[in-house]
């Protein structure tokens, strides 16, 4: 009896969950211009423009848009035209970022709707904190097999009511730089459903960022984070071993609102079998007329001691 | 409400002076000694009479002399008997030799009547892999669907699962589901009635938006000692049941165990430089009652019900030193019991009061090892009932019945608690919630002429939750009016509230349920319901038509804002996250025939539906389908008895897609395209329709015991029915273009299951 069962419920199994390209019509609601744009305290502006393309058949083979006119505007009056710095979409600024300050950015092209973002206000400073790091502190996960983990924990000193802090970790190796981090088991924010997310693009150097939602840290509580310092690799005299990290960098960043809930809700668009329990999220974005985000960003990158 | 109990016990009074004859008693089945629930008892020349209530009693008072009385059932031989003085009878029905008769003349007399599904139809329709289920069947009637491939979870006329009242003998069950969502916890074996309202709901009922199942278990054979065996390809069953005192006391006990329980083998070993998945379900549920017959007026009954479901995935990988792996898991189960005593005061006015208790619970669990080191993290929620009912139904004469009684809740929410082993407990339980309800009801079915009945009643709730109190009549009227023998039109208005919210976390078609009180913040939900139906019997075919229309308005739903995942903020305030002061709207037109009768019965049904929900903070405070809003939904199941020994049946299935959100276009970034939605549930899923078809063969096994054999093909014709769609990126001579993949769930498969009655 039992192998009647065993071959009946792998028949189950294997026939289960069959999947087949289907054609439902869906609306296209006619192409639009996506803004993706980063506001960053001290450096110029940098804007890519894109276009939407129907969500069935094929992807167009260009979808940046380079003959934009993109304008940045300071307080209601134009601040400055971003130049075309690729054929990707990129636009540039000349004018340098001012933190504090509050921006809009228009994008007009031809054949597309007129796109503006919101008003977006750059963070005027970084929130006072102190760390501490715990070299070669007792491993809670195994991450890349390495015995070699620093904890970091970072306390927060002052008052972070409605920041929204983003973080990151660079180990650096003598042929490269590792970006790694990820939160303690104890960490209050990172168990926290809402009060946390991933950057939503892994973006060089610093890969994939940890965000949080400063009404979620307590004050002077520490929020720790590990941190690999040993790299499994061929030594110079032959042998298997570790290498130790050089160095290890932080980058903290205060981001708009805007910027955390973009990314919160890009993290929680289902993909594969999601589709089954969660449903989709409407867009996100702070563009009218278009989609994508534009956000204001104050980074401060230190080494750690 | 006052004015009405005084009116109530003025017409009672009036009415018991007057001189006539009355005769009241139970009706059982005579091999049994089961108590029979909704036998029809009638004049048998004019047809007009009662149906028996729950507890197989009824009550007829006549002007003059007593006349034959028929006794009629589905699936029993007709009784027509004379009653010579008016001592309670004790009738006892033969089940049916023939199987022609089966007529339950009076239970369409009262507006936009129940639908009552004979147990044993129920369990020879097979649903999923031949295994039979009472509320998949119901799934079969017009106004009702499920979600989707397997699911048993049932949406009326425009409502969620959460509001239908569950009752198990009268006890709530907060969670009807096993296998995450594919059939219900109701053992077919251990049940002896199942009635759906979906409408024109008794005042006895409330506390729900859209239905109200109303399930009642056997009491057991207090004549003799007999059982059944089940082996089926989900689950394998056993009862039993017996006299304790031959024709004054007996019990049933009955239970179910998962075969899927045998999943376990399909996984691989552990051994070193291996890595895998594996994937652990297994359910159980046991229902016992006992019951003792006190005297001829009086009894008491105790029933149980405990199940329980767990499921694992986990994820491990082996070397020769070390074994990591990560599980997640969710668990839930319900306990439920009930103290029932009841008693016939005299001939027309019968009495109960029943003891509730009810308790759920949902578990998410998490469980990490590295080298030996344990880590766990294993939140839950739970919601306990304690409370109790009474109730007279009283049958004052010719011209209808009354029930009038009370009710009390006490609920206790825990929504959140966190056990945890690791270094800081990061989590906060959420505090303990109470909330009462209390509430009295009275109904009248007045009977103004031989044609004319007009149900009225109400029902008056007082619900308390902390600070916030909330004081609610529910009127409920109905007119049924009967004419030329066979037309029937029946018109009804109720208003229905629920003071309890569910809070559904998915995941993988498992949930994390949270049942949370309705508060100051969260006010109770309300639906106002009108229907209007004509119904048609042909006697000569023993076809019986019906076509109803209906509309609801529903206020006070709640909904969660979009990507919310609130497993983490119950612990702080639901309150403040949660979207309330929804609307639904819905509106119908439902077409019913049936045939009970003859060699071929079965019964086909369609429903033109619409259902839309408005919250102002969703959508853009536009109106937006629900999820399972379906246009069209057509069922149909059937049988074919040739013989006594071999019979076929069959169901199919048409419903419209249900709503989905797709996406408006996308967009190519990074590396990878990303899709852009807008507006919720802006398109539909491909279509879905089944045929299931099934082979009885009922026979004897060493010539003393009764067998019945079935096997048949799930999805005979091999139809994919959507499960979920998914977007993907397909890359195909060096160029890219965006597809949607549909995923199904079974394909044709065969089943099997053989069924020993001893």
């Amino acid at each position: 009896m039992q192998k009647v069962f065993y071959i009946y419920f792998i028949l189950l199994f294997l026939t289960a969950c069959r999947g087949r390209e289907v054609e439902i019509p869906l609306v296209f609601e006619g192409e639009r211009l996506v803004l993706w744009g980063k506001l960053e305290a001290g450096e110029p502006a940098r804007v890519q423009v894109m276009k939407t393309f129907p969500a069935v058949g094929p992807v167009p083979e260009q979808n940046a848009v380079n003959n934009a006119t993109v304008s940045l505007y300071k307080d209601g009056l134009l601040y400055s035209l971003l130049s075309s710095l690729d054929t990707n979409g990129l636009y540039g600024s000349d004018s340098l970022i001012v933190a504090g300050e509050s921006y809009v950015v228009k994008v007009e092209a031809p054949g597309l709707t007129t796109a503006e973002s919101e008003e977006v206000t750059v963070p005027a400073s970084l929130p006072e904190y102190t760390y501490t790091r715990q070299r070669d502190a007792e491993p809670e996960r195994n991450f890349a097999g390495s015995p070699y983990q620093d904890r970091i924990s970072l306390r927060f000193t002052g008052n972070i009511h409605r920041t929204y802090l983003t973080l990151g970790f660079l180990a650096y190796y003598e042929e490269h730089n590792w970006p790694f981090n990820w939160p303690a088991m104890d960490n209050i924010v990172a168990n926290e459903e809402d009060c946390h997310t991933w950057s939503s693009f892994y973006e060089l150097p610093y890969g994939r960022l940890f965000m949080m939602n400063g009404d979620c840290i307590p004050v002077n509580a520490p929020l720790s984070f590990f941190v690999v310092t040993g790299n499994g690799s061929r030594l110079a005299d032959g042998s298997w071993g570790y290498e130790r990290a050089r160095k290890v960098t932080m980058q903290l960043a205060c981001s708009t609102k805007e910027w955390f809930l973009y990314n919160q809700m890009e993290y929680k668009q289902p993909e594969g079998l999601d589709h089954l329990a969660l449903p989709p999220q409407k867009a996100y974005t702070n563009v009218k007329n278009g989609y994508g985000i534009v956000y204001g960003y104050h980074a401060q990158e230190i080494e750690l001691h | 409400m006052r004015r009405f109990l005084l009116v109530f016990f003025w017409a009672c009074s009036l009415h018991a002076s007057a001189q006539q004859f009355t005769v009241s008693g139970q009706v059982r089945d005579r091999e049994s000694g089961e108590l029979l629930p909704g036998v029809s008892v009638a004049d048998s020349i004019s047809g007009s009479g009662t149906i028996t209530n729950t507890y197989g009693f009824f009550s007829l008072t006549f002007a003059r002399k007593v006349p034959v009385l028929k006794f009629s059932y589905a699936g029993y031989t007709p009784y027509y008997f004379q009653p010579e003085n008016d001592q309670p009878l004790d009738i006892r029905l033969s089940k049916g030799i023939t199987l022609e008769e089966v007529v339950v003349h009076a239970r369409q007399t009262l507006p936009g009547h129940p639908l009552s599904l004979p147990v044993s139809e129920i369990r020879n329709m097979p649903v999923l892999l031949g295994e039979a289920d009472v509320l998949k069947a119901f799934s079969f009637t017009p106004g009702v669907s499920t979600g989707g491939e397997g699911s048993a979870g049932l949406y009326v006329r425009g409502g969620s699962p959460d509001q239908n009242l569950i009752l198990l003998d009268d006890a709530p069950v907060y969670n009807a589901m096993h296998l995450g969502g594919f059939f219900s916890v109701f053992n077919p074996a251990s049940l002896k009635s199942a009635v759906l309202y979906k409408g024109a709901f008794p005042a006895r009922y409330g506390g729900r938006l859209s239905s109200v199942i109303d399930l009642t278990m056997k009491e057991g054979n207090n004549r003799k000692f007999g059982g059944e065996i089940g082996l089926g390809l989900l689950n394998q069953s056993l009862t039993l049941e017996g006299p304790l005192v031959k024709e004054k006391a007996s019990f049933i006990v009955s239970g179910r165990v998962s075969t899927l329980g045998i999943t376990p083998l399909l996984t691989r070993k552990r051994h070193p430089g291996a890595v895998g998945e594996d994937y652990i379900y297994k359910f159980h549920d046991f229902n016992a009652k006992l019951n003792f017959q006190l005297s001829k007026t009086d009894h008491i009954y105790l029933s149980f019900y405990n199940g329980f479901d767990r499921f694992k995935y986990d994820e491990w990988s082996k070397t020769t030193t070390k074994e990591v792996s990560t599980a997640v898991g969710n668990n839930w189960g319900n306990n439920t019991g009930t103290l029932r005593y009841s008693k016939m005061l005299s001939p027309r006015w019968f009495s109960k009061a029943i003891l509730i208790y009810s308790d759920y619970t949902s578990q998410f669990t998490n469980d990490f090892s590295d080298e030996g080191e344990a880590f766990y993290r294993y939140s839950d929620t739970r919601i306990t009932d304690i409370g109790g009912k009474i109730q007279f139904d009283y049958f004052p004469g010719r011209w209808g019945e009354m029930r009038i009684g009370a009710e009390a809740t006490r609920h206790r929410f825990s929504p959140f608690n966190m056990t945890t082993n690791y270094a800081a407990k990061t989590g906060r339980d959420a505090p303990l919630l109470k909330a009462s309800e209390v509430s009295l009801f009275a109904e009248a079915d007045i009977r103004l002429s031989p044609g004319l009945t007009v149900s009225a009643g109400g029902r008056y709730t007082e619900y308390k939750a902390g600070e916030a109190v909330f004081r609610n009549p529910e009127p409920r009227l109905g007119v049924t009016w009967s004419f030329a023998g066979y037309w029937k039109f029946y018109t009804a208005y109720t208003v229905m509230n629920q003071y309890l919210h569910l809070l559904v976390n998915n995941g993988y078609g498992f949930g994390y349920d949270a049942w949370l009180p309705a508060t100051g913040k969260i006010p109770p939900s309300r639906a106002r319901q009108f229907s209007l139906g004509v119904s048609r019997k042909l006697d000569r075919s023993g076809i019986e038509l019906g076509l109803e229309a209906y509309h609801k308005r529903m206020t006070n739903r709640i909904d969660y804002p979009d990507g919310t995942n609130f497993t983490g903020m119950l612990a702080d305030s639901w309150e403040n996250i949660v979207k309330s002061g929804g609307a639904g709207r819905s509106s119908g037109l439902e077409l019913m025939a049936e045939r009970n009768s003859g060699k071929l019965r079965g019964r086909f049904s369609y429903t033109l539906a619409r259902s839309e929900l408005r919250f102002e903070e969703i959508n853009n405070g536009q109106w937006y389908p629900m999820k399972y809003d379906r246009r069209h939904n057509l069922n149909a199941s059937a049988s074919w008895t040739f013989n006594p020994k071999w019979s076929v049946n069959g169901t199919f299935i048409f419903q419209t897609g249900h709503a989905v959100t797709l996406p408006v276009g996308a967009v190519f970034y990074n590396g990878s395209t990303k899709y852009i939605y807008d507006d919720r549930n802006n398109g539909r899923m491909p279509d879905f329709h089944k045929l299931d078809m099934g082979v009885t063969r009922y026979g004897t096994l060493w010539k003393k015991y009764t067998t019945k054999l079935g096997f048949g093909l799930y999805n005979v014709y091999n139809r994919a029915n959507p499960l979920y769609l998914d977007f993907k990126t397909k890359h195909e001579n060096g160029e890219q273009s965006l597809v949607i993949q549909q995923y199904s769930l079974f394909p044709v498969l065969p089943f099997i299951n053989y069924t020993v009655q001893f």
